[in-house]
């Protein structure tokens, strides 16, 4: 199999992400049958399917947002064996979704603390929070990716490519090993989507795993180091973009297995 | 947007924010000309003691608008704990063992209706009116429909006596305002209250515990309305069956003229305070003007669709 070519590629490295037989079940839907996948760190796979195909499932499933029905997941050599977000989270595996991966109605600092504030001992103490630590910190992150924001503004007030950015800025701060990014330049100009592509590939040649669910094609080719294709819950494809055109990766969402890569 | 922007956006925002402020000094000084006894027969504690229970009910409230919830049940809590209270200390408990046990079972009340919203996940505003529902009941069950006399001097003190020439029930929603600020302002916590009620989703993805945290905003709205309903029972020495009831409308109504945002996220405990002392001396001043009570709930809704409207023109002139 075509993953198994790509693991011999990388003799000597274990994968960051290894899942095998990977199923899951709606009731009388199968949403997902027997995915093995393997994703390397500095690698940016590109996550294709048509809309019901079992993308979002299989992330959810990495996100620990759902437990698989069947099959096993190992992270960072480890067997993965309790689904839920913040444990994935101390995993080390960031999601950032579409619409939610930031609280419209918070700071750029807050948003990036979220969940993990620092704090400082009022009076020696009562633990607080550490506010302008956080901002000092945020700064720092920010500069560290070239991105440009307004610290003190609720995010809700930015544009949706500085909010990616924020939540982009977000994972990177807390040195993730794998982000799964939900169609990143989906709801974003054009002016700010080539600076979403580039950060994907700055954040990806600091060693951390990317996963890219999107629609547009002309991204996959520009970012992309890998391209999995799912269709109707199975894995249809898995391969080199330099070796794969649109019209197969096309045919192989539509058609399913057997497509010749 | 650029920095010069955004200054007048602060200031904007600022004037906007302070607008129920201003109102409010606006009416004390038109108060205190037409109402002679406004200033002279009181001190300036009379508005501060008179305006404690809804303080406190505004607490409750802001605590579970800022998390997405509401809560209609307010009112009935506090009566019940009057009657609670009241009821132990016929039984012979020492008044502050009764005034524990009612606040815990007011705080009680709050939690179970918290646990049944976010764990059964019944609507916030169904759960709580089943909750006004079944906790009036209670109180008429317990009273037997009768006012009950308290006769003990330590829990009436609560109505009556002064610490540092400032009485007892400013005392109570004063600390009680101080605590929640420190507690929203500073703690972590406090801020994930924030995060949950402006992204519900974004929030539970970073690891914070969603359900749980909406459960104890109950809690704590059911604790608060409970100091409310002894500051009932202790300025009449008396648990009223009818204590507290339809008292949560004026308490929705204070946070919203406070600018607190009815679907999460936003307001402050200064705009919810700010916004009960303004309703709470708006219907004192009616008292005083001796305009009829059936106008009461007239002024009331205007003021709520005044504020509202001022909190729409905010947000349409910013955003």
């Amino acid at each position: 199999m075509k993953s198994a070519d790509m693991a011999g590629e990388r003799a000597g490295q274990a994968p960051l992400l290894s899942l095998r037989g990977i199923g899951k079940r709606f009731g009388a839907v199968q949403a997902l049958r027997d995915i093995d996948l393997d994703i390397w760190p500095g690698e940016v796979l590109a996550l294709l399917g048509d809309n019901g195909a079992g993308k979002s499932t299989l992330v959810k499933i990495i996100a620990g947002a759902q437990a698989p029905s069947t099959g096993t997941m190992h992270f960072n050599h480890k067997a993965v064996r309790q689904f839920d977000p913040r444990y994935a989270r101390d995993l080390g595996i960031e999601t950032l979704y579409q619409d939610l991966a930031v609280a419209e109605n918070l700071d750029v600092a807050a948003n990036i603390f979220l969940g993990r504030e620092r704090k400082r001992r009022l009076l020696g103490i009562f633990p607080i929070l550490a506010r302008r630590e956080m901002r000092k910190q945020s700064a720092l992150a920010l500069q560290k990716l070239a991105i440009e924001l307004p610290l003190r503004q609720p995010v809700g007030e930015l544009s949706g490519g500085q909010r990616q950015a924020v939540a982009i800025a977000r994972a990177a701060y807390w040195q993730a090993k794998l982000v799964i990014m939900d169609e990143p330049t989906a709801a974003i100009g054009v002016g700010e989507h080539s600076a979403i592509l580039h950060l994907i590939q700055t954040l990806a040649a600091s060693g951390v795993a990317v996963i890219l669910i999107t629609h547009t094609m002309p991204d996959v080719w520009q970012v992309a180091s890998r391209i999995t294709v799912l269709t109707r819950g199975e894995k249809a494809l898995d391969g080199n973009p330099e070796n794969l055109d649109e019209n197969t990766v096309v045919k192989a969402m539509l058609v399913g297995k057997g497509v010749a890569a | 947007m650029n920095a010069s922007e955004l200054k007048g956006h602060a200031l904007r925002q600022f004037l906007m924010d302070q607008g129920v402020l201003l109102a409010f000094i606006a009416l004390l000084i038109f108060l205190s000309f037409v109402a002679p006894h406004f200033v002279s027969s009181n001190n300036f504690f009379s508005i501060l003691t008179d305006a404690a229970p809804l303080v406190l009910l505004a607490l409750s409230e802001l605590m579970v608008m800022l998390v997405a919830g509401i809560d209609l049940s307010v009112g009935a809590v506090a009566g019940l704990t009057g009657a609670l209270a009241a009821t132990m200390m016929l039984l012979g408990f020492p008044w502050p063992l009764a005034l524990f046990l009612a606040l815990l079972a007011a705080t009680l009340a709050g939690l179970l209706q918290g646990a049944i919203i976010n764990y059964l996940h019944i609507t916030d505003f169904i759960a709580t009116l089943a909750g006004l529902s079944i906790f009036s009941s209670l109180t008429l069950i317990v009273t037997n429909g009768e006012p009950l006399n308290i006769n003990d001097n330590g829990f009436n003190a609560i109505g009556e006596s002064h610490i540092l020439g400032i009485p007892d029930q400013v005392w109570i929603a004063g600390l009680m305002v101080i605590l929640v600020a420190l507690f929203l302002g500073l703690s972590a916590s406090g801020a994930y209250l924030y995060a949950i009620g402006g992204n519900r989703v974004a929030a539970y993805r970073a690891g914070i515990r969603v359900r749980r945290l909406r459960s104890l905003a109950y809690a704590f709205s059911g604790f608060s309305a409970g100091l409310a309903g002894v500051i009932f029972a202790a300025q009449l020495a008396t648990a009223d069956p009818n204590a507290g009831r339809g008292d949560e409308l004026p308490a929705i109504a204070a946070v919203v003229i406070g600018g607190v945002y009815l679907f999460g996220g936003r307001g402050t405990v200064w705009g919810a305070l700010i916004g009960a002392l303004l309703l709470s001396t708006i219907l004192d001043g009616l008292v005083l003007l001796n305009i009829s009570p059936f106008y009461t709930e007239l002024v009331e809704g205007v003021v709520i669709l005044l504020a509202v409207m001022l909190g729409y023109l905010k947000k349409r002139g910013t955003v």
